[in-house]
């Protein structure tokens, strides 16, 4: 199945503020005309439509209708993915049945867990994945509340909608982000053997084939070769990347004035921690704060710099190797996709290799994708943020960089809060299944920032704390959608086992609440 | 701890000559090794070891090393790691000293994924992180002397980093 979330980010991004048009969709709608093929929204809309039926198309438009509006609102990737991308719940939101009462599987416990998020009671059996008249009544009352009348106490595609909206706002995972040290149990619940292995199976992105099986990868797709669209797809990012984040800015470095001083960026980050705490705070156990002067805010370019001049020709050579490896594993989905293909699979290996050794076998190749590491626009590892204090040439391209600084500070602040055992139990995982690693690290944190997001008011006086000087009251800034694919299975988690649960395993160590012992 | 062995311990650091290293004396005050240190107080987190067990860290200002870093647990030195390190006497000198390793591990060197490059001497208290052909020492780091066990559960250094996602538009 496509990637709804990932259809709408690919639009998402196309609105760059260096290069924004009045339809930023119009490029390419005008490259499908000349192909005669779909353009990435219509082809979204009728996944969408097969997915999750004329209702989610419906919001859609209604939702895109709203955003022409000129006004300050969040874009937000808020949509949720619990029910969206779950092939076991399409047959329910195409209409074709609905999950009614004898049930019993996984579903059944991800509609229980988001009506118990959502504050109905299952006070007699609790969680438990079994359809029967707790779960029933706890569906009618829901119904009654949204104004759904049939079927009553079965889970259709109205109902299924019903909860995608009440999950869309985010709004249950942040009433649910309040914590006791009194009570540290308040809202978790124990997981069964059952739900520790659906838990754990949930962290994997799903390779889902025709008929549900597991997908084969397909090397020629109607006379299209994976190699031969991966080859392009390398040449034009590297072009592009080199050209955007190394060769514009080079020439930049040599005046202090072209770069941010950290001074505005920490002012950012403080106001990001604020939030994030206003929201998280009673769950933290640590205190974090991100400073240039103490090391936890470093330049990316002059990190870059002084790393690169530290290794030698060889290093090099491996580094651009892997830089190549790292685009074809994440900025190439879509081709992914199309071949039913996992870049780490030995077939796919196979192609890819050779692949990469044509790009850096001379020295200027291998340059030009450390180049790109070294212009790269933002890094992380435990502790520590890195990036880039390049500024952007028009007032439009700053704003858009002063509210990537908060968001960005946002996800790494949430870094910094997560608690020793949780990221040693995703490490842990890690060695056998980075994916599963991944989800916990990036997609959970990604989970809390976009819970935090969703609850930024961007006023004026927001407004004018972030944009500082490049605020003007009558352009209202682009926002940055950026974000870790990952994040579908760490919601997928959470739809599982509950908020709570990993709440308290993110931020309070308990990962026998997400699957660990 | 005889002040004697911190002000050696000091000495050693800021000449960045480690031959006959045997380890970061125990109880020494931080300021006696370091002279650049900055106030103990909020200093920021980082994780070590493969247990990701939290310690304080505090940035120093130190020639010869990039980005040298004091780490403190319950407000003890505990460990001092730094990137390229400007070796007294040369790589080749200091590796003669050390002979064979006691283990070797994969290492990352922010983005550079190196094989076998952790070199860990964890009786004299001393790990070199050496660089793809193992001709580079691209990072050192310097403890108390520890069994390997304890090595790798508490003072393992995660020196890579994560892209965050960049899309090409």
């Amino acid at each position: 199945m496509s990637s709804r979330r990932s259809q709408l980010r690919e639009r998402e991004y196309a609105p760059q503020p260096e290069h924004k048009t009045e339809n930023a969709d119009a490029p390419r709608a005008a490259e499908a005309q000349q192909s005669g093929s779909l353009t990435p929204d219509q082809h979204a809309i009728l996944t969408m439509q097969h997915v999750s039926g004329n209702h989610a198309v419906t919001r859609r438009l209604q939702r895109e209708a709203l955003e022409k509006v000129p006004t300050v609102k969040q874009q937000a990737i808020s949509d949720t993915t619990r029910f969206r991308n779950d092939p076991a719940f399409a047959p329910i939101a195409d209409g074709t049945t609905t999950l009614k009462k004898g049930v019993h599987n996984v579903s059944v416990t991800k509609v229980q867990q988001a009506l118990k998020d959502l504050g109905y009671l299952f006070p007699q059996f609790g969680i438990d994945g079994w359809f029967g008249n707790e779960t029933k009544g706890a569906i009618e009352k829901f119904q009654g509340d949204v104004g759904i009348t049939s079927p009553l106490g079965e889970v259709d595609s109205a109902t299924l909608d019903a909860l995608n909206d009440k999950y869309d706002t985010r709004q249950p995972y942040v009433d649910n982000a309040a914590f006791d040290p009194a009570d540290p149990d308040a809202g978790t619940r124990k997981l069964s053997a059952e739900d520790r292995k659906n838990a754990t199976n949930a962290l994997s992105p799903r390779q889902v084939g025709k008929g549900g099986k597991p997908a084969k990868f397909q090397d020629d797709i109607g006379g299209d070769k994976y190699g031969d669209e991966i080859r392009t797809e390398l040449g034009n990012l590297i072009t592009i990347f080199h050209k955007k984040l190394f060769a514009d800015r080079a020439p930049l470095r040599s005046d202090a004035n072209n770069l941010f001083d950290w001074s505005v960026i920490e002012g950012i980050a403080a106001e990001a921690k604020k939030k994030t705490d206003g929201i998280y705070g009673s769950l933290k156990t640590k205190n974090a704060e991100l400073s240039n002067s103490k090391g936890t805010l470093v330049d990316v370019w002059e990190d870059q710099t002084a790393k690169q001049a530290g290794g030698n020709d060889a290093d090099h050579l491996v580094q651009a190797q892997q830089g190549a490896q790292y685009l074809i594993e994440n900025n190439m989905n879509d081709i992914h996709k199309k071949h039913s293909a996992n870049p780490s699979g030995l077939q796919e290996k196979a192609i890819i290799q050779p692949i990469i050794n044509e790009f850096t076998d001379s020295k200027d190749k291998v340059q030009k994708l450390l180049d790109i590491d070294t212009g790269w626009e933002g890094m992380q590892n435990e502790g520590t943020i890195f990036l880039q204090r390049y500024k952007a040439k028009t007032a439009d391209a700053n704003r858009y960089k002063m509210w990537d600084y908060y968001f960005t500070s946002i996800h790494e602040y949430l870094h910094l809060l997560t608690h020793d055992a949780y990221i040693a139990y995703a490490n842990k995982l890690g060695v056998k299944d980075n994916t599963k690693r991944n989800t916990l690290i990036e997609g959970g944190t990604d989970f809390f920032t976009w819970n935090v997001r969703s609850q930024v008011s961007i006023d004026e006086a927001l407004r004018q704390k972030i944009e500082g000087p490049f605020y003007d009251k009558d352009t209202a800034p682009v926002l940055p959608n950026d974000t870790y694919d990952s994040i579908e299975q760490a919601e997928e988690l959470v739809s599982i086992v509950g908020v709570h649960n990993l709440q308290v395993a993110y931020f309070r160590g308990d990962v026998s609440k997400i699957g660990g012992s | 701890m005889a002040e004697n062995s911190c002000a050696a311990a000091r000495l050693a650091i800021e000449t960045r000559d480690f031959v006959g290293w045997h380890g970061l004396p125990e109880g020494c005050d931080p300021h006696t090794v370091f002279a650049s240190l900055p106030a103990l107080t909020e200093l920021p987190e980082k994780r070590l070891g493969e247990e990701y067990q939290s310690a304080s860290f505090a940035l120093l200002t130190l020639p010869g090393y990039y980005r040298p870093q004091a780490s403190f647990r319950a407000g003890a030195l505990m460990l001092f790691d730094g990137s390229n390190p400007d070796l007294h006497g040369g790589y080749e000198r200091l590796r003669a000293d050390l002979g064979t390793p006691a283990a070797t591990y994969d290492w990352e060197y922010g983005l550079l994924h190196i094989t076998d490059g952790e070199w860990v001497y964890p009786e004299r208290g001393l790990t070199l992180f050496v660089n793809t052909d193992a001709t580079r020492a691209l990072h050192i780091a310097l403890y108390h002397p520890a069994s390997l066990t304890d090595y790798r559960a508490r003072l393992r250094l995660h020196l890579g980093t994560t892209k965050k996602p960049l899309r090409r538009a």
